[in-house]
């Protein structure tokens, strides 16, 4: 206990390190904004940049981005209903109707200071849960991987569609797109249509750019005649009487990000989409009805993706498999550098892992006040005239689109994602679904194919739920959530 | 008044095209002109993409031009391959990868081999072993051999997917001994180490950087390594020839490391590119790098580099196509 | 136009071009169920059919062009509005997308045929801005070169990306 606030102190006896995280924060949120930048991009940047750097300065700089940019991307859902970055697609949910209402500035407020709660949290069961989650993340097998697939494809009805069916639709063909490309576990080429462009598949950032921001663009243009709407930007910063009286939502969407962010393969993203689902089934009366400009369709995601991020490092520091793929590149960081981390990490480099800790903890309040910050500039991005903000989205969608692997074809793609992501939204399809059924689909096919290996058949697969009690407690979640969305189960709740 | 500010605003705009436009200008003699992208073939944070980032950033020193290193994982590499021969052959963009391309037509993958690619510079290779679960039954390899006999298709090796290093092993060993195990494909090494580790397999084939410390705390355990002598750091380990000499008509053998460019890129280019790299390969901060991961340097190019992937190539396709993995 | 959209929405009225989008879409289920079948057969089964590479694919497509079959009978029990081709056409691209499409169309086929990006992408933010505003040519000259600017300035110097 003792050297771990000998190691934690570090900061104080360096300064320097204040500093870098500081400005990494700062660059992470700005990054994160902006749509067409990715954090995945500028951490595999900073790594090589950082080479010469000492161990503690390069961690701290690409700390301080992580969780920026996890946070930077609701600033573009909220006013433009373009995700920065992915962990910011379910922000965008009730952040942008709130815009539309002329309250970002409420929006941002409240998504800042729940990212900061959440990201806080997130560091928590890092350093106090390390070695317990470390289990857990490790105990999951290839069912419960399925079963969690499954969890989270079933939130897609909740993810703003009209009816069920459509929400089906798009996730099936999300998934069926996600499956395109060279097959990873028998080599053999799915839908590629004999381009090798396709080879590698669908990019789901591309998919990602091109529904929600180029679509969204095109959308926008069809409403040109609509007035700007002016912002509120007078109570950004919400009470205290606000952020307590959602706590236990604020607990049930950190600990949902926790859980998810510890799983190898699993990251903010899913983590977001999971919270919005569960804020949406169990909150009785909203501030809004979900999908209109609901207070806890922002606070449940925001939560989740920045608790994401402490949670995310946890596989990463105690099985050495990264948590999501910022942490992956951290993990090639780190190894360059001589560490290796994996289940004795925490004994054999203590000070690498307090020093991620307190980075995380520095990082969460320059967030708080990066965030904070600013609110009133960013709202006047959205009073500029449509006609002049969409064609800018759009050659930033273009930008954003090529400098994912610098291949020309990305943008076409991403055009093509934009008109059949413009016609999902003519028609009330919603879009959605259909990125978490490319950013699901390999979790499920490759998780589904091995536990068939594993066990022989299908029925062989679906009597190992019974096998373990965390694939049973899974399965429980499952009927559960298809049970209560029944009308049967509603009536029996009011009585 | 306002005319006369908006002319000069339109003036500037127009000049700051005119320049950026000339920034782009890619006719110049000297190489390297601009960036060199460099592609990884696995994932972040992997192997080999541990070994190329330092080695690109110290070459970078060299060049006097940034090397910006990508990772393009998938379909065993063969995604990153066929990214760099389709791209420009200009020298602008290199190819960082392992052994499997030697695999990709005799098993199916892709069109391309190393024949395609000209080695800048060969890292080096290493040893790898088989381990298993610190309680697991089996106390020695020819214990899982015996298993497998016993009762067929039980055992479970936890492999990287067709083409990738525990597959190749895998079916050194069916060659050998005759054992055939139930593979179960996972993402990344780490997680084929993991699934060991859990329980859900029984064994994999592991480098030692990746298993030594496990081996140390006891979580894994090294039953042998697959080479001719026991490895330096793991003595206690014994080589897998103590137990089925056999296997010494493959050895020694193990995961290479190296740089390529496109067939066909000009000379000049290549030497330049080798002698950088080589010269980064050679300061004592990359050495200890390959040091920390147990990497028997080899530091070759050109012809002697060429040597070492075909000797490699023609040992592996023998192997695999006499255990059957391949058919011939 | 405002008009058939509100009855929409009202009398549970199908949108104009509902139906041929639902049929767009139905059709294209039946084309990936029909890849997949392909892919079935020409994939070397594995010891366990199931965990075939198709499988997934095959089920994922069925139940893709279930639901729009689904779907379809379900707008059929709609009424449909009286609307005609030109104005379901309308619905689904109104003004200013066509235009926008064909300017997105050409932008693409000048980045293939290996126009510069700096070249092409100046003209074809200030085409679209001039087209959407209709006024102020000289300010959106400003703004043009702004954006292009920040991009440079971010992509180029900061993330080393070469634009094509």
């Amino acid at each position: 206990m003792i050297e771990a606030v000998h190691y934690i102190t570090v900061v104080f006896r360096e300064p320097l390190l204040i500093v870098l995280v500081a400005l990494g924060t700062f660059t992470g949120v700005y990054v994160g904004a902006i749509p067409g930048l990715t954090g995945v991009m500028t951490v595999s940047l900073l790594v090589s940049f950082t080479i010469s750097w000492s161990m503690n300065n390069a961690l701290a700089l690409m700390l301080g981005v992580f969780v920026g940019v996890v946070f930077g991307g609701s600033r573009s859902a909220i006013l433009l209903n373009i995700p920065g970055a992915p962990s910011a697609i379910a922000t965008g949910f009730d952040g942008y109707p709130l815009a539309q209402k002329g309250q970002a500035g409420k929006a941002m407020g409240i998504a800042t200071t729940q990212s900061f709660i959440g990201s806080i949290l997130g560091v928590i069961a890092l350093a106090f849960g390390a070695p317990l989650m470390g289990k857990f993340a490790q105990s999951f097998r290839s069912i419960d991987y399925v079963l969690l697939a499954i969890i989270g494809l079933m939130t897609v009805g909740s993810l703003g569609s009209k009816t069920l069916k459509h929400g089906l639709i798009a996730g099936a063909l999300g998934v069926f797109i996600g499956c395109m490309g060279i097959d990873p576990q028998t080599a053999v080429r799915r839908f590629t249509f004999g381009l090798t462009y396709l080879n590698s598949g669908v990019d789901f950032i591309v998919a990602m750019i091109g529904l929600f921001g180029a679509a969204e663009a095109l959308f926008q243009l069809t409403q040109l005649h609509m007035g700007k709407v002016k912002q509120q930007v007078n109570r950004i910063i919400p009470s205290w009487r606000t952020t307590l009286k959602y706590l236990p939502l604020t607990i049930r969407s950190a600990v949902v990000g926790i859980l998810v962010g510890a799983l190898p393969g699993a990251g903010g993203d899913i983590a977001a989409l999971l919270s919005y689902d569960q804020a949406k089934r169990y909150t009785r009366q909203p501030s809004a009805p979900f999908g209109q400009g609901a207070l806890e369709g922002i606070i449940a995601p925001e939560t989740a993706n920045n608790a994401a991020v402490g949670g995310a490092f946890i596989p990463m520091l105690t099985l050495g498999i990264p948590g999501d793929a910022i942490t992956a590149v951290l993990l090639s960081a780190l190894s360059v550098h001589g560490l290796r981390p994996g289940p004795y990490m925490i004994r054999s480099a203590p000070d690498i892992f307090w020093l991620i800790v307190i980075c995380l903890v520095l990082a969460s309040f320059f967030l708080l006040l990066f965030g904070l910050s600013g609110i009133r500039l960013f709202s006047k991005i959205v009073e500029t005239p449509k006609g002049i903000l969409m064609p800018i989205i759009l050659v930033l969608s273009v930008v954003g689109a090529f400098a994912i692997r610098n291949s020309l074809y990305d943008i076409l793609w991403m055009f093509l994602f934009a008109i059949i992501g413009y016609f999902f939204k003519r028609y009330d399809y919603p879009v959605g679904p259909l990125v978490l059924g490319i950013i699901l689909c390999p979790l499920l096919e490759n998780n589904y194919r091995r536990g068939i290996m594993l066990t022989g058949s299908l029925p062989g697969l679906f009597f190992s739920i019974f096998s373990s009690m965390l694939s049973l407690l899974l399965f429980l979640l499952i009927i559960f959530l298809t049970v209560s969305q029944t009308k049967r189960y509603k009536k029996w709740r009011e009585q | 008044m306002k005319k006369s500010i908006a002319i000069i605003i339109i003036i500037l705009a127009g000049a700051m095209n005119v320049v950026l436009c000339a920034c782009n200008d890619k006719t110049t003699s000297v190489f390297p002109a601009k960036n060199i992208n460099c592609i990884v073939q696995w994932g972040a944070g992997g192997g080999t993409d541990s070994l190329m980032r330092p080695l690109a950033t110290l070459a970078e020193q060299e060049l006097s031009s940034a090397l910006v290193v990508q990772n393009m994982p998938g379909a065993t590499g063969s995604i990153a391959a066929q990214y760099v021969y389709d791209a420009p052959i200009d020298g602008y963009t290199l190819l960082m990868s392992a052994e499997n391309p030697t695999l990709y037509q005799a098993l199916g993958i892709s069109e391309l081999t190393y024949a395609d690619f000209d080695c800048l510079f060969l890292i080096g290779d290493e040893t790898v072993g088989i381990v298993v679960k610190k309680d697991a039954a089996f106390i020695s390899f020819t214990d899982i051999v015996q298993a497998v006999q016993d009762k067929p298709n039980s055992i479970k090796l936890s492999t990287t997917g067709k083409g990738g290093l525990p597959w190749e092993v895998g079916a050194f060993i069916q060659d050998v001994t005759g054992a055939k195990f139930n593979q179960i494909p996972y993402d990344s090494d780490a997680s084929a180490r993991n699934a060991v580790l859990s329980g859900e397999c029984d064994f994999t084939i592991c480098k030692v950087q990746s298993g030594l410390e496990y081996h140390r705390e006891g979580t894994l355990k090294f039953l042998c390594m697959f080479s001719l002598e026991p490895v330096e750091i793991l003595n206690e380990v014994p080589a897998i020839i103590e137990e089925y000499p056999e296997f010494a008509r493959y050895l020694p053998w193990g995961p290479f490391y190296g740089v390529f460019v496109k067939q066909g890129t000009d000379l000049a280019i290549c030497q330049k590119l080798s002698s950088a790299l080589a010269t980064a390969a050679a300061t004592p901060f990359y050495q200890e790098v390959l040091t920390n991961y147990n990497i028997n340097y080899l530091g070759l190019s050109g012809l002697a580099a060429r040597e070492y992937i075909e000797t490699w190539q023609t040992n592996t396709v023998q192997a695999l196509e006499n255990s059957g993995a391949l058919t011939r | 136009m405002g008009e058939l959209k509100k009855q929409a929405e009202v009398v549970n009225f199908a949108k104009p071009g509902e139906r041929v989008f639902t049929a767009a879409l139905f059709l294209l289920g039946v084309a990936a169920f029909w890849q997949s079948l392909l892919l079935w057969f020409r994939v070397s089964p594995p010891a366990l059919a199931l965990a075939s590479a198709a499988a997934l694919p095959m089920f994922m497509s069925l139940l893709w062009l279930a639901l729009c079959f689904m779907n379809f009978f379900t707008i059929t029990g709609k009424k449909l509005p009286a609307a005609g081709i030109w104005q379901s056409f309308q619905y689904m691209l109104p003004y200013p997308l066509p235009a926008m499409i064909a300017a997105i169309a050409a932008y693409c086929a000048a980045l293939l045929l290996q126009v510069s990006f700096y070249i092409a992408t100046p003209l074809f933010l200030y085409a679209c801005i001039c087209y959407l505003t209709r006024r102020g040519f000289f300010i959106n000259l400003l703004w043009t070169s702004l954006c292009i600017g920040l991009i440079f300035l971010v992509f180029t110097m900061l993330f080393r990306i070469v634009l094509p």
